[in-house]
């Protein structure tokens, strides 16, 4: 698939299903990837009415749609496991990423630092999309990424918690989640902000005139 | 004292009907929505002559509140009957903005024709009986409505189309190139029906600019 082909009109761009997608730093991989991760974060903090009707997007997106929201006891253990999974991906990185808590969108590449991890990480969420370790690695393997955008999108993801009572903290991914967007002001706003500051400029008006076979028709 | 650069100072008073715009979220300072505006002058001069061109239109806002959204769709409503008008004729209401738009007729808002462009979709509470008719015109996988975490469809009592675009241009439902290319006039039906006075349509006053329904070019001209 390449980026001309997947140009529409008006200059954006169609959405790529395919796994390889999960790690490429082209504009379609990028939004597709930041669709998934809303989407998924959606389900998995009890919000499935937000992909309510929009099934057939999320399909092609490749994300999938039949994610449960976790009690916070699993939640917990998910991300516990999923430190392992980040461990055997080769991704030990983003737990020192997620320690330090470095502004790392200062420099806003958006090339990929953790790509290998992220296709392999996709790949098991595709033939099981109820691996709840590897939602998570997923995710937080986006939120350790420069890219404003992605980061965005699975800062959100990550954020939509509430912690129990009596609960201790919230979980390092939980809490960085909902840090960053309360920190750079990250709201339901922020991530089509990032998503406008990268998108291709849009074209002036167009005047228009009608075809030589055109009657106007009321 | 500073002077306003251009458009018109009157105010529209003991008006019958009439035609408006209202932005969504944090659009308030931008300019499409606003009489001069982009996308204002193409609803003006291709859609509906009657939309409400005074500088003192309606705004509210802008803040990603729903008790803003709620405030603001009172006083929607208050300000349309101030303007002495008994129903709206259609109104053009952006993302949030339609949720303003929608929840206005809880307070006695009648409009013919409601246009929802890129609207989430949540339990606001809507007078139906109030709106003649509503359609909807959203992109695909609109990613501004996903981080809001809110449906992006209507499920009952909404005409809902989407325009052949994906993830980003949240705003393209607003975008005066995109209604001329994809002739959504014509296919969201707002060249048709009543109120012929208001509808400049196909043979409207715009020199230069029309637009067909021929199954030759489906809407969609050649650039000048």
């Amino acid at each position: 698939m390449t980026e001309s082909s997947d140009e529409l009109a008006d200059g954006t761009r169609r959405p790529r299903a395919d796994t390889e997608s999960a790690g490429s730093s082209d504009d379609d991989s990028r939004y597709t990837n930041a669709a998934r991760a809303l989407a998924i974060g959606a389900q998995l903090s009890g919000r499935r009415v937000a992909i309510e009707g929009i099934e057939s997007d999320i399909d092609a997106v490749g994300a999938p749609i039949e994610v449960r929201a976790p009690s916070s006891d699993a939640r917990a253990e998910a991300v516990a496991e999923a430190d392992d999974v980040l461990a055997e991906l080769d991704a030990g990185a983003v737990l020192e990423i997620e320690a330090a808590n470095a502004s790392r969108l200062g420099r806003r590449s958006t090339e990929p630092a953790f790509a290998e991890q992220r296709v392999e990480a996709w790949r098991v969420i595709q033939q099981n999309p109820q691996e709840l370790a590897y939602l998570y690695a997923w995710l937080r393997l986006l939120m350790a990424e420069e890219d404003p955008l992605l980061h965005a999108s699975a800062s959100s993801a990550l954020s939509h918690w509430r912690r129990p009572t009596k609960a201790p903290d919230s979980e390092t991914p939980f809490r960085l989640g909902m840090q960053g967007r309360t920190s750079r002001g990250l709201s339901a706003t922020q991530i089509p902000r990032s998503v406008r500051s990268l998108r291709p400029p849009s074209g002036g008006r167009r005047r228009t005139r009608p075809c030589e076979n055109c009657v106007a028709v009321d | 004292m500073r002077e306003l650069r251009s458009g018109r100072l009157t105010r529209h008073e003991n008006l019958e009907s009439f035609s408006l715009l209202v932005h969504g979220t944090f659009a308030f300072p931008e300019k499409w929505w606003f009489p001069g505006g982009d996308f204002h002058d193409y609803v003006k001069q291709e859609i509906r002559s009657n939309v409400y061109d005074a500088k003192d239109t309606f705004w509210w806002s802008g803040r990603y509140k729903a008790r803003d959204r709620a405030v603001g769709a009172e006083r929607l409503a208050g300000w349309v009957e101030a303007k002495g008008a008994a129903r709206l004729d259609t109104v053009f209401a952006h993302s949030y903005g339609g949720a303003v738009a929608l929840q206005a007729t809880q307070w006695g808002l009648e409009m013919e024709t409601a246009v929802l462009l890129s609207t989430p979709v949540d339990n606001y509470e809507v007078e139906w009986r109030n709106i003649g008719r509503a359609v909807s015109l959203r992109i695909h996988c609109d990613l501004v409505l996903l981080a809001a975490r809110t449906k992006q469809r209507f499920t009952a009592n909404v005409e809902e189309h989407w325009i052949d675009s994906w993830f980003v241009k949240h705003a393209a439902s607003h975008e005066s190139s995109i209604w001329e290319a994809g002739g959504w006039a014509s296919v969201l039906g707002l060249w048709g029906g009543g109120g012929a006075s208001s509808r400049v349509g196909p043979d409207g006053p715009a020199a230069g600019v029309a637009h067909c329904l021929c199954a030759r070019c489906t809407g969609v001209h050649e650039l000048l």
